[in-house]
C-alpha cells in the first residue's frame, strides 16, 4: 500500500469533517439562543471553546498536509497527534464535533503509518478513532475501510511468510470489515439524501 | 486536498454566517452594498438583495421593518438554511460515496464472485443515487 492507493480524499474527508463541524456549531447556537439568560452565557463559553478546538485542528491538518508535499510522512503524524493531544473542549463530555475531528484524525494517522509500513500504528490508531465513533456514521465506516485496507495488507504479508492458515484467517476479517464499511456508507447516503429530500434539516453525517 | 479545503472553508463560513445572525450576500450584486439598511443592527442585514427589498427597507419608519419585509427576511434566511444544508448532505453523500467505493474495490480484491458483484452493485446504485439528487461528486 502506497501513498497513492490510499485515497487522499483522505485530506478532503478530514476537512469536511470540520466542516460539517463548522454547521453543526449552527445547531449549537440556536439551541443556545433559546436558553436562559444564564445557561446563554455558558453555552456562549463552550462555543468559544468549541471553536479554538476546531480551529487548531484545523491548522494541524493545514501543517499536516504542507508536511505530506514535502515528503514528511512522520512530520505530518506529528501534527496530527497534537490534535490528540490537545486539551477538548468541555471535558469529560462527549462533543459530538470533537469526537468526530478525533475519529477521522486517527483515521488519517492510520493512513499515513499503513503508508510507511507500519501496520501496527495504523492498527492502534483505527482502534483508537473507532472507540470515537461509535455509531453508524461516516467517520466509522471510513475506520472500519481503513481497518480492511490494513487487514488486507496483512492477508498478504502472512501468505508471503508461509502462513496460510493465518493468511485465511487476516483474509475473512479484511472481508468483514470492508463489508460492514460499505454497510455503514450506504446507510449514511441513504440516511442524509432522505432527510435532503425531506427538508428535515437534521445533521447529516 | 483542494477541495478538502473548500469544504472547511465553506463550513466554518456557514457556521460564521447562522452564529452570526443573518447576512445573506449573495455575490452576483456587490453594488447594493453600498445602500444602507433601515435594520442593520436587527441581526438581519440584507446586502445585494432583491432592489425591491432594498427599497422597501430603506423606505421603512423607525419604528422597525414592515411585517412583509420581516417576512421576506424569513424566506431569505430560510432559503439560504436550505441551501447550506443541501450543499452539506451532498458533500456528506459524495465522501461517502467514496468511500463505500473504495471499500468495495479492496472487498473485490478479496473476494470475488458473488461477494464481489453484490458489492459493486451496490455502489451503483448508490452512486446513481448521489449523481440523482447531487450531480457528479468532485474527485
Amino acid at each position: 500500500m502506497t501513498l497513492r492507493r490510499l485515497p487522499f480524499g483522505s485530506l478532503s474527508l478530514v476537512a469536511g469533517a470540520l466542516a460539517l463541524s463548522g454547521v453543526l456549531v449552527v445547531s449549537q447556537c440556536d439551541r443556545h439562543v433559546s436558553a436562559g439568560p444564564d445557561q446563554a452565557d455558558d453555552a456562549a463559553v463552550v462555543d468559544t471553546d468549541l471553536l479554538a478546538f476546531l480551529s487548531l485542528a484545523r491548522a494541524h491538518h493545514h501543517e499536516a498536509n504542507l508536511d505530506e508535499q514535502t515528503g514528511d510522512v512522520a512530520g505530518a503524524v506529528g501534527a496530527l497527534q497534537r490534535i490528540i493531544d490537545a486539551p477538548k473542549p468541555h471535558a469529560g463530555t462527549a462533543i459530538p464535533e470533537v469526537e468526530e475531528v478525533l475519529a477521522d484524525t486517527y483515521a488519517r494517522m492510520a493512513e499515513l503509518r499503513l503508508s510507511q509500513g507500519d501496520a501496527d500504528g495504523a492498527k492502534r490508531d483505527v482502534e483508537s478513532g473507532l472507540a470515537h465513533a461509535t455509531g453508524p456514521t461516516y467517520f466509522r465506516g471510513h475506520l472500519l475501510e481503513v481497518y480492511g485496507i490494513i487487514e488486507e495488507q496483512r492477508t498478504a504479508r502472512l501468505a508471503d511468510a508461509g502462513s496460510p492458515e493465518e493468511a485465511a484467517k487476516a483474509r475473512a476479517h479484511a472481508r468483514e470489515l470492508l463489508e460492514q464499511a460499505v454497510d455503514i456508507q450506504e446507510s449514511v447516503i441513504a440516511h442524509v439524501l432522505d432527510a435532503s429530500a425531506g427538508g428535515d434539516g437534521g445533521p447529516s453525517r | 486536498m483542494k477541495h478538502g479545503l473548500a469544504w472547511l472553508t465553506v463550513g466554518l463560513v456557514t457556521g460564521g454566517v447562522a452564529c452570526g445572525g443573518a447576512a445573506v450576500e449573495p455575490a452576483s450584486a456587490p453594488a447594493s452594498e453600498a445602500a444602507p439598511s433601515s435594520t442593520g443592527t436587527a441581526g438581519a442585514q440584507v446586502q445585494g438583495g432583491p432592489q425591491g427589498v432594498e427599497a422597501a427597507a430603506t423606505a421603512g419608519t423607525t419604528h422597525g421593518p414592515a411585517p412583509e419585509i420581516a417576512g421576506a427576511r424569513g424566506e431569505l434566511d430560510g432559503a439560504e438554511r436550505q441551501v447550506a444544508a443541501s450543499q452539506g448532505d451532498c458533500a456528506a453523500a459524495c465522501r461517502a460515496l467514496a468511500s463505500m467505493e473504495r471499500a468495495a474495490d479492496h472487498l473485490c480484491a478479496l473476494a470475488a464472485g458473488t461477494e464481489c458483484s453484490s458489492a459493486r452493485e451496490r455502489v451503483d446504485a448508490a452512486r446513481q443515487r448521489v449523481q440523482s439528487t447531487c450531480g457528479a461528486c468532485a474527485r
